[in-house]
C-alpha cells in the first residue's frame, strides 16, 4: 500500500499532457483539411476524383506501421519534407495522427454533406443568396452535426494513434512518449498498475467520445 | 403590349430534349402536361438552376441568357435573377422558424418587420412564425414557401407543383389564395401541373408540354376547342380521337367519313380525299330525347347505339357507347359525359339504346 502511493506519486504525467496537445493540433489540422476536402468532393467535377477518394481512405484501412512506413520516407533525411528535421519531435506524431484520423473525418464530413437535400440550396440561390453564402447559411449547419461527429471520432482516433507514431516519433519520454506508448511501455517493464491506470483514463476518455458521438447523430 | 417574359430556348438532359417558346405578360401560364414530360427542367431553366444549350429568356426588357449554342453571351446567375420559385416539396429550410425562413431573401432589411407582418396576414401564418417546419402541416408549409417567394419581390413566379401533395379543401383554399394575391401584384406566375382541373381552375393560358416540348400556348377554351396536337387533345380530356377521310367541302363545311358513315365538321382547309384526326370532347356529345322533335343544330350526325358501359364519376356519368350499324371492332366507340340530373332524367344504364348527336361545331380536325 505504502509502495504503491509512492508509485502514484511518482507518476508521470507528461503522456496525457502530450497525448492531449497531439491529438488536439491533429484534430485541428484534421478538420479544417478533412472539411476541405469533403467540401471540394461534393461540389466540383474534376479527372481522378474517385482516384484521390481511394487515397483518403486508404489510411484507414492501411496498417498504421504502413502509414508510419510512408511518413518515415518522406520526413526521412532524404524525404521531400527531410529538411523540417521533425523526425522524433512531437511535430511527427502529430503528422501521423492527422494523417490515420483525415479518413474518419474527410468521410463523415462528405456523407453529412451529402445528406442535405440539394434543393434547400437551391432554393437559397434562387432567393438572391450567392452559392458560397448558400452553402455556408444552408448546407453547412444542417450537415453540422455529422461533421462534428466526425471531429470528435477524428480526436478519440488522434489520441490512441500508437503504430504509426512509434514509427516516425519515437517513445521518448517527456517528449513524444503519448499514452498508447506510456501502456506499451508499461507492460514491456512489467508495470501492471502503471499500465492498468493509463488504460482505465484511455477507456473513460473513449465512452466520453462515444457517448458524445452518439448524442450528435440524428434521430 | 410589350411581353414581360420572352422565352425561347432548347436543352438535352441525357437523351431527352427541352423545348420552350413563348412569350407572356403579367398573367398566371399553367404549365400542363403528364408527369416526366419534363415540365420542371423548363422551370429550372428559366430560373437559371439548369444553363440551356441555346436560346434567348427576357425578362422586363433585362436579357438574363443568351446563346447562339457555340458561346454563351449573357448568362445571369441565379442569385441576381430575381425569380421566385417554389419548389414541389416546398424545400422550406428545417432550421430556421417561419419567420427566418420567410425573410430569407428580403432584400430591404429595415422593412423586415413591415413585410414579415403584411406576408404572415397574405398567407394566413399568423401566430406561426417561430414555429419551425416539421411543426406545420402540408398547407402552411406550402404558404410559408409562396410567402418566402413573395419577400424577395420577384419579377417572375414560379410554382411547382404546388397543388399535388394537398388534399381537395386545402388545395381549393390555396388556389383561391393564390388567385387573389395574383390580381395584387403585376409579375407573371408560372404555374406547373399535371392536372386538367388544376390547370382550368388557375390559369388564363395553358402552355401543354409532351416529351420536353411546348405543343401549344394559348387561352384555355381555345386550347380545348382547337387542340392542335394528337397529344394536346389526349391530355386536356377530348376523350374521341377518330381518323376520316374528307370526302368533300362546300361553303357551309367539311365532310367526313368514318366507317362508312358521312360526318359534318366546320369549315376547314383540308384536301379531299386526304386522311385527317378529329376529335369531340365527351360533354359535347348529345343525347338525343325520344319524346322530343329534333332541334336544329343537334340534328347533325346522328348515330344510333347502346351503352356498353357506365361509370359513376361523382358529379357525372361516364357512357361508353357502341355505334349499332357500323362494325368498328373496339369495344366502344364513344365516351359521353353526362350530368347526373340529365343521366337520370333520360333513365340511362347499360344496355340500353339511345341515339346521339355529333355537334358540327364541336368537331375540330387536328392539324398536326
Amino acid at each position: 500500500m505504502d509502495l504503491k502511493s509512492r508509485r502514484i506519486e511518482r507518476m508521470d504525467l507528461s503522456p496525457l499532457l502530450l497525448s492531449l496537445k497531439v491529438a488536439i493540433t491533429a484534430t485541428a489540422m484534421v478538420t479544417i483539411s478533412g472539411l476541405a476536402l469533403a467540401i471540394l468532393m461534393v461540389k466540383l467535377r474534376f479527372p481522378g476524383k474517385s482516384l484521390l477518394e481511394v487515397f483518403l481512405t486508404l489510411p484507414l484501412v492501411l496498417p498504421p506501421s504502413v502509414v508510419g512506413y510512408y511518413l518515415l520516407l518522406i520526413l526521412g533525411r532524404n524525404g521531400p519534407l527531410g529538411w523540417l528535421n521533425w523526425l522524433f519531435t512531437w511535430k511527427a506524431a502529430v503528422l501521423a495522427s492527422w494523417l490515420v484520423a483525415l479518413p474518419l473525418m474527410f468521410r463523415s464530413a462528405k456523407a453529412a454533406l451529402e445528406s442535405v437535400d440539394p434543393s434547400l440550396e437551391m432554393v437559397a440561390r434562387t432567393l438572391g443568396a450567392p452559392p458560397w453564402k448558400a452553402f455556408l447559411e444552408v448546407t453547412l449547419p444542417l450537415a453540422s452535426r455529422g461533421i462534428m461527429a466526425g471531429i470528435i471520432l477524428s480526436f478519440a482516433r488522434a489520441l490512441g494513434e500508437f503504430g504509426a507514431t512509434l514509427m516516425v516519433a519515437g517513445n521518448i519520454p517527456g517528449k513524444t512518449r503519448t499514452i498508447p506508448l506510456a501502456i506499451y511501455t508499461a507492460v514491456q517493464a512489467n508495470r501492471m498498475d502503471l499500465a492498468t491506470l493509463w488504460v482505465v483514463i484511455t477507456v473513460s476518455l473513449a465512452f466520453a467520445f462515444i457517448l458524445m458521438v452518439n448524442k450528435l447523430q440524428p434521430r | 403590349m410589350r411581353p414581360v417574359l420572352v422565352a425561347r430556348f432548347s436543352k438535352k438532359i441525357g437523351n431527352f430534349f427541352i423545348e420552350a417558346d413563348f412569350e407572356m405578360g403579367n398573367e398566371v401560364l399553367v404549365l400542363f402536361g403528364p408527369s416526366g414530360s419534363g415540365k420542371t427542367s423548363i422551370l429550372r431553366c428559366l430560373s437559371g438552376l439548369l444553363t440551356p444549350d441555346q436560346g434567348f429568356i427576357e425578362l422586363n426588357g433585362q436579357v438574363l441568357f443568351s446563346s447562339d449554342g457555340k458561346k454563351v453571351r449573357v448568362n445571369v446567375p441565379v442569385h441576381q435573377r430575381r425569380i421566385g420559385f417554389v419548389f414541389q416539396d416546398y424545400a422550406l429550410f428545417p432550421h430556421m422558424t417561419v419567420a427566418e425562413n420567410i425573410l430569407y431573401g428580403c432584400r430591404d432589411r429595415a422593412k423586415k418587420q413591415e413585410l414579415l407582418q403584411s406576408l404572415v396576414e397574405k398567407m394566413r401564418l399568423k401566430g406561426l412564425e417561430d414555429y419551425y417546419p416539421h411543426q406545420l402541416s402540408g398547407g402552411q408549409k406550402q404558404r410559408v414557401a409562396i410567402a418566402r417567394a413573395l419577400a424577395m419581390e420577384p419579377q417572375l413566379l414560379l410554382l411547382d407543383e404546388p397543388f399535388s401533395a394537398l388534399d381537395k379543401p386545402v388545395r381549393r383554399k390555396l388556389q383561391s389564395d393564390l388567385l387573389k394575391l395574383q390580381k395584387g401584384m403585376e409579375i407573371p406566375i408560372i404555374l406547373v401541373t399535371h392536372d386538367l382541373e388544376d390547370a382550368f381552375t388557375m390559369g388564363t393560358k395553358l402552355a401543354v408540354v409532351n416529351a420536353g416540348r411546348i405543343e401549344q400556348v394559348g387561352e384555355k377554351e381555345e386550347i380545348l376547342k382547337h387542340p392542335r396536337t394528337r397529344a394536346v387533345a389526349r391530355f386536356t380530356g377530348a376523350r374521341n380521337i377518330m381518323e376520316g377521310k374528307v370526302l368533300g367541302k362546300d361553303e357551309k363545311g367539311i365532310y367526313l367519313e368514318w366507317n362508312g358513315l358521312v360526318f359534318e365538321a366546320p369549315p376547314h382547309e383540308a384536301i379531299p380525299g386526304s386522311t385527317v384526326t378529329f376529335c369531340i370532347r365527351p360533354e359535347d356529345v348529345m343525347i338525343l330525347r325520344p319524346d322530343r322533335p329534333l332541334r336544329e343544330g343537334i340534328k347533325e350526325n346522328l348515330l344510333s347505339g347502346i351503352i356498353v358501359q357506365e361509370i359513376h364519376r361523382g358529379t357525372y356519368w361516364t357512357l361508353f357507347f357502341k355505334v349499332s350499324s357500323v362494325e368498328t371492332g373496339r369495344d366502344y366507340d364513344l365516351e359521353i359525359s353526362i350530368p347526373l340530373h340529365a343521366h337520370t332524367r333520360l333513365g340511362l344504364g347499360a344496355g340500353k339504346e339511345i341515339t346521339v348527336s355529333l355537334k358540327k361545331s364541336a368537331i375540330h380536325i387536328i392539324p398536326d
